[in-house]
């Protein structure tokens, strides 16, 4: 086998695509975005209806504008996650959390309520639905209606799951739902409710379509609002199920695997999240960046503390990485649909956090302002209040765990198994096969990132001081590759149960305590190993990105400069070495001001905070 | 449901704890308190610390004259941890975020903030969501100091002016350690501006203001003021993200059964 990369990646693009040719792509992508970004307006305008300004009025009084409701539904926002086969504009889940973040720059509760919920419910029919399902769920929601989803009950999983609610076939032929309560979003006005019900075995969940609208006004309650702190703008309600008939067409995939069918849209779900908080994200550094300027931190203007101009330099490079990880995570989907599990695992495990920590830091700015912004910089505080809860919450980091920890000996032991990630990977707004629900699997992880790194010829230049630093970190990465490989080969074996369950049989059932004895080491030493592999993996997505904008390709004109220069790599390699435990050489200050006089810079001219450098409406 | 917030701080004076005091509070309340002196836990033999330290091992030998004590602080924390979690000391890898704060790496179910002064270590553990501590020499000088101004909000400034030592001084000390409990609960530690919040010292408890002294609304935060041993003074900061529960947190059911076996059993070589 060789493990030179080939550094065009013509051969894995030919032949294979449909859809928009990559030029196409990113002008409809930044069309699309400006259309949705114009729509919303000027979030800093004070007079604007749906400004930060009166965002954080409704936020106070616990919920979102009406009229920002309105205006996703007006402008079809919930198209952007149907697929293009379906009526939809889905062409590349790598594209989706971009179109999203002018939604989830403005208001986490108007996101989760108005795009993601309904994204996460729609997901599991894409995933697994049958046609007539899927043709339901694309013109429901083209019409502008809503989904909501009571997702399965995973331990550790910190999500405001209720119990779980029993299916059972009925003497006609038909299902019964019902028996229960469950907390979910949208429960008072979603049509489509797509739901994971216990079924007859102990431990076998069974995935449903549930029309909720019709049964609203029978067996399906719609109870008192659960308030919460941590985000007060969502529309939580108890949601109480008495024994609902239900038509056996209701089943969405097979009975009794709901949790390993659901498991197959995870990916999809893992992918695509992270890239819409980096829109949070966005808005909080951009505030910061603001309160700096026009402020001063702690009395002082921006020019004389340094902390905080690394706080702003370094906030906007964890935002880089999250979007390289979204970015490439969103792309394996479509590429490598057999081999890309434990990488979107990753991205949710890896980014939400680690935005949360990055806007932590930003507090260092704020300083007193974090709780008396008032309305010009008070969306700091809510969205730094917002992205705890949904990095915690929201985006279980245990069902991450779960998908990239088992999968480690066998990457450990040849990370080349099934090659080398294609370069294609790297590609913004590349084109992408359709994606395929048949071909995602909780496979092995063998997307070959870790592969590709590791045969990066060396080019260091050595008269380039940043070069000599870029050098430096890639033996860190490669040495921590190495200690991860042999730590992962080194776990106990874990497969005994899972082997000795399956030799029980079809009836036998899951053992419920597969975690038990001897397994239980390995899960806890396990552990810290995802979050060091996960680290890894983000760096390699950043250099994947950077070698893209820096080499050009066959695809477009490029026009990435910064993204081609090493100051944001070289910081991004720095942060994910350290974050690891890694000691690794300082990276020089003036690195540090050129990269936070490029968020200066993008704030002035109201660009956006990510790869992609798009105009905003403010 | 306000759940109750432990104030006593348990003494654990080497690995073999005691821990049920501490484990009894943490399965009741979400929350645990240790404290502990340097000198004992320092009493382990190099191999064994190997094991134990892992990763932060070759850093203790780098780390020179604070070496011990770092070796001390990174043992109480580990058995700590690992009695909560029901899981072997040696596996629990306690990592450092890059602004400074402790954490147990793969395990974001809890968070720990760790502080010492001399021979005396305080750590705190919480389910529930964010915690910092700190501690103090109870009689540390700060009357008249330069840090007392740099700590201070202007109405906490006038509010201690007139106050006779050593009442002045006690009051400087409890508020040196809430507002750095609070900042570490942030996740920032000594590089928040002190004088950006103030603490309403008289409200039982203790209660977070705005710099100009109004007080901040909101019931997620709570914060009490500890006593460490016989002349140390500690505070707790504790942030209840109000939806996690306080039991769930043993490492070895981590990984939810039904998942894991799910993906276990898809990553078993197909038959031919």
């Amino acid at each position: 086998m060789t493990l030179q990369p080939t550094w065009t990646a013509s051969g894995t693009m030919s032949g294979t695509m449909s859809g928009a040719a990559p030029h196409a792509r990113r002008r409809a992508a930044q069309a699309r975005f400006a259309e949705i970004e114009t729509a919303f307006g000027d979030p800093w305008d004070a007079a604007a209806p749906l400004g930060f300004r009166a965002l954080l009025a409704a936020d106070r009084a616990g919920t979102v504008p009406q009229a920002a409701l309105s205006l996703t539904r007006d402008l079809g926002l919930a198209a952007e996650f149907v697929p293009t086969e379906l009526g939809g504009n889905l062409d590349g889940v790598d594209v989706l959390g971009l179109l999203l973040r002018p939604v989830f720059r403005r208001d986490v509760a108007l996101a989760v309520r108005s795009v993601l919920t309904s994204f996460l419910a729609a997901t599991q029919v894409w995933i697994n639905g049958d046609e007539e399902q899927q043709r339901l769920t694309a013109d429901t929601l083209r019409a502008g209606g809503s989904m909501a989803v009571a997702f399965q009950y995973f331990a550790h999983a910190a999500d405001f799951a209720g119990d779980e609610v029993a299916v059972t076939h009925s003497a006609d032929g038909g299902l019964v739902f019902g028996g229960g309560r469950q907390v979910v979003c949208n429960a008072a006005d979603a049509d489509l409710f797509v739901a994971f019900a216990r079924a007859d075995a102990a431990n076998a969940l069974t995935a449903l379509l549930v029309p909720l609208r019709d049964l609203r006004a029978g067996g399906a309650r719609p109870l008192e609002r659960v308030s919460t702190e941590a985000v007060p703008g969502l529309e939580l309600r108890v949601l109480a199920f008495d024994d609902c008939p239900l038509p056996a067409t209701a089943l969405l995939g097979t009975w009794g695997r709901g949790v390993e069918e659901g498991l197959r849209a995870y990916p999809v779900v893992h992918a695509a999240a992270p890239g819409m908080l980096i829109g949070v994200a966005d808005t909080a550094l951009r505030t910061a960046a603001r309160f700096a300027v026009q402020v001063g931190v702690a009395g002082r203007p921006l020019a004389r503390v340094r902390n905080a101009r690394h706080a702003l330099a370094a906030t906007f490079v964890d935002l880089l990485v999250g979007d390289c990880v979204s970015l490439v995570a969103g792309r394996a989907l479509h590429l490598l649909p057999e081999r890309c599990n434990a990488l979107a695992a990753v991205a949710t495990y890896l980014v939400p956090p680690m935005l949360e920590e990055a806007l932590r830091h930003l507090q260092v700015v704020m300083g007193g302002a974090l709780h008396d912004g008032g309305d010009s910089y008070g969306i700091f505080a809510k969205h730094l209040r917002d992205m705890d809860a949904v990095s915690f919450c929201h985006v279980s980091r245990a069902v991450c765990q779960v998908a990239i920890a088992p999968c480690l000996p066998g990457i450990a032991a040849d990370p080349a198994r099934s090659g080398l990630a294609p370069e294609a990977l790297f590609h913004p707004y590349g084109a992408l096969p359709p994606l395929d629900p048949q071909r995602l699997s909780a496979g092995g992880g063998h997307d070959g990132l870790a592969a590709w790194f590791l045969a990066l010829p060396d080019t260091t230049c050595a008269d380039d001081p940043l070069d000599l630093l870029l050098s430096s970190q890639l033996a860190g990465l490669r040495s921590e590759f190495d200690e991860i490989f042999a730590a992962a080969a080194a776990l106990p074996d874990a497969d005994a149960d899972a082997d000795a369950d399956a030799d029980g049989g079809p009836g036998a059932g899951p053992d419920p305590h597969p975690g038990a004895g001897a397994d239980a080491d390995a899960d806890a030493l396990a552990l810290p190993l995802v979050d060091r592999y996960a680290l890894a993996l983000a760096a390699v997505c950043c250099l994947g990105v950077h070698r893209q904008a820096s080499l050009g390709g066959p695809f477009e004109d490029r026009e990435e400069p910064f993204l081609a220069d090493l100051d944001w790599l070289v910081t991004a390699l720095d942060r994910l070495l350290r974050r690891a435990g890694r000691s690794t050489p300082p990276v020089p200050k003036e690195v540090t001001e050129r990269l936070c006089a490029e968020v200066l810079r993008r704030d002035r001219e109201a660009r956006s905070l990510d790869l992609y450098d798009l105009e905003l409406a403010g | 449901m306000t759940r109750p917030v432990p104030v006593i701080v348990h003494l654990v004076s080497g690995p073999d704890g005691p821990w049920d005091p501490v484990r009894r509070d943490f399965a009741r309340t979400g929350v645990a308190l240790v404290h502990g002196s340097t000198a004992q836990w320092q009493q382990q033999d190099g191999e064994s610390l190997r094991g134990l330290l892992g990763r932060d091992f070759d850093r203790e030998r780098r780390s020179g004259p604070g070496g011990a004590q770092f070796v001390a602080t990174r043992l109480m924390v580990k058995h700590l941890v690992a009695r909560l979690l029901g899981t072997p000391p040696g596996t629990v890898e306690l990592g450092q975020a890059l602004t400074g704060r402790l954490y147990v790496r793969g395990c974001d179910q809890i968070d720990l903030s760790l502080s010492h002064t001399g021979d005396v270590m305080l750590a705190g553990i919480t389910s529930l969501g964010r915690i910092g501590v700190d501690v103090e020499p109870a009689d540390r000088p700060l009357s008249g100091s330069g840090v007392e101004r740099q700590m201070s909000t202007a109405p906490e400034l006038a509010e201690v002016a007139d106050l006779p030592e050593p009442a002045r001084n006690d009051r400087l000390v409890r508020r040196w350690t809430l507002k750095e409990a609070y900042t570490k609960a942030l996740g920032l530690g000594l590089a928040y501006p002190f004088n950006g919040f103030g603490f309403d010292l008289d409200a039982e408890p203790p209660r977070l203001l705005t710099a100009a002294g109004y007080p901040l609304p909101g019931r997620s935060w709570s914060f009490r003021t500890l006593s460490v041993g016989p002349s140390h003074v500690g505070a707790l900061a504790l942030h209840d993200r109000g939806f996690a529960g306080a039991n769930e947190v043993d490492l070895s059911t981590s990984f939810d059964p039904r998942a894991l076996l799910a993906v276990r059993r898809a990553l078993r070589p197909h038959p031919a």
